[in-house]
Parts: C-alpha cells; structure tokens; sequence
C-alpha cells in the first residue's frame, strides 16, 4: 500500500534545519516515507466530530502554580562548569570550554561594521 | 545495617557479569552504594538492592539516557524519587538500559545496544524500561525505577513477566526525570511482587515543591483486605478484547475475567469507544512535547559539543545531528511539523480535543466499576530487530497502554504466567484517578489466588 504524500523531501529538509538537525539525502528520504506512514495514521483523527470538545492539555486540574518569592541555594558555579563540554582543538589535545568563570562558544556579536 | 545486603553489593559487579549478555545495566553503581552503606538511615527500603532507568538523576554518577547527546555529564543532583528511595534505606545498585531518551518500545534504540528477554535472549524484553524490568525479573536486585510516558514501565513489565506500575500522572515528582513529554511522563515501579510494589510505591509518592505539576494528595497505604478485593466490580471492555490480539494472550484474559466471576466479583461490560485513537493522538502530543523538550540540548552546557570555533549555528546542528539516534530525531522532527505554523489546528489541538473523549471514556467508565481489566499487550515479545525500521508498527505495540497515559489514570501490569513457548503474558489492571491502592488490593487477591 502506497503512503500518502503529505510531506515532501524538501519540506523534511525544512524541518530538520528548524529542529537544528543535518541530514544526510538517505536519511532525508528515509525520515520522509516513516514520518508520511506515521501522518496518515494520525490523518484518521480527522474522521472524528470534535467541534464540542475542549483540547485537554493537562489531566489534572493544575492551574498558575507558584512558588514562594524566596531565594533558595542552586547548582554551585564550580558544579556547573564540571560539566561544560570538552572539546577536542588543534593537534587533537582536549580541553574543557571554560575559561573557568563562563562557558566559551563561537563569537555571536561582533563590533562594528 | 544488615551484613547480607554488605554481601550482595559487593558480589554485584560479578552477578552482573553473569548476565551481561542481557545488557540490562549501563552503569554499576554498586561500589558508591558500599561506600555509603554504613550512612544509609533505617527505613522500610533497608536491606535492599534496587535499581533506577539511566534517566534519572543520581549525585556523581554518569546519567547517559542512552544517548551520545549525554556523554560527559555527571549529575550534579539527585532525582527526587530516587532521593526518598536513599531516604527510606535503599541501596542503589545499577543504571539501566533503556531506549534513548526513553523513547521506544523495545530497548533496541540505545547507544548502548539492545537489551534481552532473559525468557528468549533473541527477543526483546519491552522498553523503553527494558534494563530496569530485566535485573527485576532475573532478581539481580529487588525492584526498579523506570519511567512511563505511554507504557514504558507495563510493556516490559509484561514481557519479562513481572508488576510494573505506571502511577497516576502526578503522583510521584518528575524532579530529576529527563523530560520526554511532560504532560504524560511519570516515574514507575518494577518488582516481583504486590506488596514490594506498593511498599516502593509508597515511598516515593506524594507532593514535592520542585515539580510543580505534582499532586498534592495523600497516599493511601496499602494494607491488604481480601473482603475489599472481593467486593470490587471488575470492567472488562470490547476494545481490548479483538482479532487484533494474540490468541494466547486473549485466553489467559478470558479464562482471568473467568475465574473472578467464580469468585463471586462482579463483572461488567463498559465501553471506552475512543481508545483506537489512542495511538494517534499520543503520538502527536508526545512529539510535539519532546521537539520542544530536547532542544535544550544544544551543545554548549552540558554533553557532547561538536568543536566549531567560528561559527554557533554549526555548533547546535553538529553536535544534535551526531549525538541523538535515529528514533530521537525522527520523532524531533515529527513534533516541529506537527507545531510548525499552519498545522497547529490540523493536528496538535486536535489531538488534544481526542485526549479529552478519552479521558472522558475513562471518567464515565469508572462511574460503574472500580478496575478495569485488560491485557497490557497486543502481541508477546517479539524478536529483536523486528520492528526497528517500521516506526509505525512499533508504535501500534503500545496501543493499550497509551490511553491510561493520555488519561493520566493509574495502571498496573501483574505477571499472568506464560504463553506454550514459555514467554510471559501480562494483564492490565487500571483505576480512576489515584487509585492505585485499590489496584493492589486486586493484584494482591489474584496473586494469592489465581493460578494459570
């Protein structure tokens, strides 16, 4: 049985760079004939009246829970930085990204024109 | 402190050893556990081993959930269910393997490799709890933590023939838990018995300050009453009753409802007409959660970093791309078109107008009978590599679990013997909300009396 088409490749390759992903052409075709099976099924939703019902987003009936305003002990900064990334630099020696006090990443703003 | 459970932890590493062809364990944590043995406080968990889903935290030891996203992270914090298990007495012995990201329904998607059936090494045993329900079920320890978003503590549970307990939706704190999906993951029990199941269960339920979506409602103790069991009235229900199911499966349903009517219980037909759309609208809401939960891991915090010193957008996609499976990102993906602009109406609120016809058909239901009875699973065990690379069926293997999650209701698999080739069959026993002390009683009267 043949699946529906209701996404394309291009739109998966789309996706992907919205959920911050790379795909290989394999796994771009791949990922578009298992996520087309999955969305015909779901199409089967579309079957039903809803137009009285209410979306549930929570079982419970949980609403705008607070904390008290008062400050408490977090993670320590030494804790934190034991697990920033290590990264494997130039001539493959391994370093962990932090200069000690903040965790390094690539330059994002840069000064002037 | 008991000089046995000195013993037993440090015999483990060579316990697990024996069984290491399961590879149900992905880290021992038996020697930090000897360590703190001689602190660990009197409690009704004294005396002994357990083991927790490699999804949750413990303080200083790896916590992987069976992705390369984690490698390099140590906890720097305790889960706070695994917290009140140390609190009562209990002495942690293994991290287990489970489907990345708890992702899955047979234990084969872990970076670590698959886990077995110790009923049939060449099959699967469940997932995506498979670690934690094997070193129960092969007594490697007394009972286990595993998480359950849509069955993944009463799948295995069935498939290695053991209880497994998926409590109400915040029941226990998520403090700690890796989210999947929020609004469907709560923690669950593993044991080979009743009474060790409620007597864990116990222990970490109850309202915690640092989940706020946990439930603050006194948690009733289980204290076995056969006159009580007896005077439960029994739902049994079409939907979970089909061709769909295996024949084996569907007797042992049939002759259980059977001998409850022997005993004098009272049986009623219910119908719960939404529950084949179940599967559709988990799926839906459960990705959408996770697309929007994982994208916390982005490389620069914590876990694996792709090094790419110019430039940050390659940083994120690099180091997401290598580091979460095939399964994660499918469902990653799956999730972002689902919430992308323009699908929103056509499928995710849509799905959520279904959960509610489903809870609904819960409600209604338990209005005429105390429990529900059905089989946990569709199918027994099946083999290993079976369904890897159709996503689709794998996810129908879950059909009659999902609608307690989408319910957000209790529910229990109890061990009902096995099938002519020795593989365990498992039935479902499920309450109204925070019902599980009623479910026990009905577990605890047909452990006693029902025999296959």
């Amino acid at each position: 049985m043949a699946t529906k088409q209701t996404v394309t490749p291009q739109e998966i390759e789309k996706i992907a760079r919205l959920a911050k992903l790379h795909l290989s052409a394999d796994q771009r075709d791949l990922y578009t004939g298992q996520i087309n099976a999955i969305l015909e099924h779901v199409q089967t939703l579309e079957s039903l009246d809803l137009s009285d019902v209410e979306p549930l987003s929570h079982v419970l009936d949980l609403s705008n829970i607070s904390r008290s305003d008062q400050v408490a002990p977090s993670l320590s900064r030494e804790a934190v930085l034991a697990n920033v990334p290590v990264i494997t630099l130039e001539g493959a020696s391994r370093e962990r990204a932090t200069d000690g006090e903040f965790i390094l990443v690539p330059v994002v703003l840069k000064t002037g024109p | 402190m008991s000089p046995i459970i000195r013993e037993r932890l440090q015999a483990f590493p060579v316990a697990l050893k024996k069984q290491g062809e399961l590879n149900a364990v992905i880290t021992d944590t038996s020697s930090q556990a000897l360590e703190q043995l001689d602190a660990s406080p009197d409690g009704p968990l004294s005396g002994l081993l357990l083991a927790i889903k490699d999804n949750l935290n413990l303080v200083d030891t790896p916590t992987t959930a069976a992705s390369r996203t984690l490698e390099g992270y140590v906890s720097p914090y305790t889960a706070t269910a695994v917290q009140r298990l140390l609190d009562a007495g209990a002495a942690i012995a293994a991290k287990t393997n489970l489907d990345e990201f708890a992702m899955g329904s047979s234990t084969e998607y872990s970076c670590f490799g698959p886990t077995r059936n110790p009923h049939d090494h060449e099959r699967v045993p469940g997932g995506s709890s498979g670690g934690s329900a094997v070193v129960v079920a092969t007594a490697l320890v007394e009972a286990a933590l595993g998480s359950d978003t849509g069955g993944s503590v009463r799948q295995p549970a069935a498939f290695c023939g053991i209880y497994g307990l998926k409590p109400t939706y915040g029941r226990v704190s998520r403090y700690g838990l890796i989210a999947f999906a929020s609004s469907f993951d709560q923690i669950g029990v593993f044991a080979r018995s009743t009474e060790l199941t409620a007597k864990v269960f116990e222990v970490i339920a109850g309202h915690d300050p640092l989940d706020s979506t946990s439930a603050d409602e006194p948690v009733v103790h289980f204290d076995y009453s056969e006159e009580r069991a007896r005077g439960l009235t029994i739902g049994i229900a079409p939907e979970y009753d089909h061709e769909g199911v295996e024949r084996e499966i569907r007797e042992r349903y049939h002759d259980l409802i059977h001998f409850l009517k022997g005993q004098g219980l009272t049986i009623k037909e219910i119908s719960l007409p939404h529950t084949a759309h179940g599967i559709a609208a988990y799926y839906v809401l459960t990705t959408a959660e996770a697309s929007s939960n994982l994208a916390r891991y982005d490389g620069v915090r914590y876990g694996r970093r792709v090094h790419a010193p110019a430039n940050l957008e390659a940083l994120y996609t690099d180091s997401r791309s290598s580091g979460f499976g095939a399964e994660v990102q499918r469902r990653i993906m799956l999730g972002t078109y689902l919430l992308s602009a323009g699908y929103m109406d056509r499928y995710y609120i849509r799905a959520q107008r279904v959960r509610r016809l489903i809870q609904q058909d819960f409600i209604t239901a338990f209005e005429e009978i105390d429990i529900l009875v059905t089989p946990t699973t569709p199918t027994i065990p099946f083999p290993i590599g079976g369904k890897v690379n159709d996503p689709m069926t794998m996810y129908l293997s879950d059909v009659f679990t999902v609608p307690m999650s989408l319910a957000g209701i209790p529910a229990l698999n109890i061990p009902a013997g096995t099938g002519a080739n020795g593989l365990p069959i498992g039935l479902q026993l499920s309450a109204n909300y925070f019902g599980e002390e009623t479910i026990f009683q009905l577990s605890r009267f047909l452990e006693q009396n029902y025999s296959t």
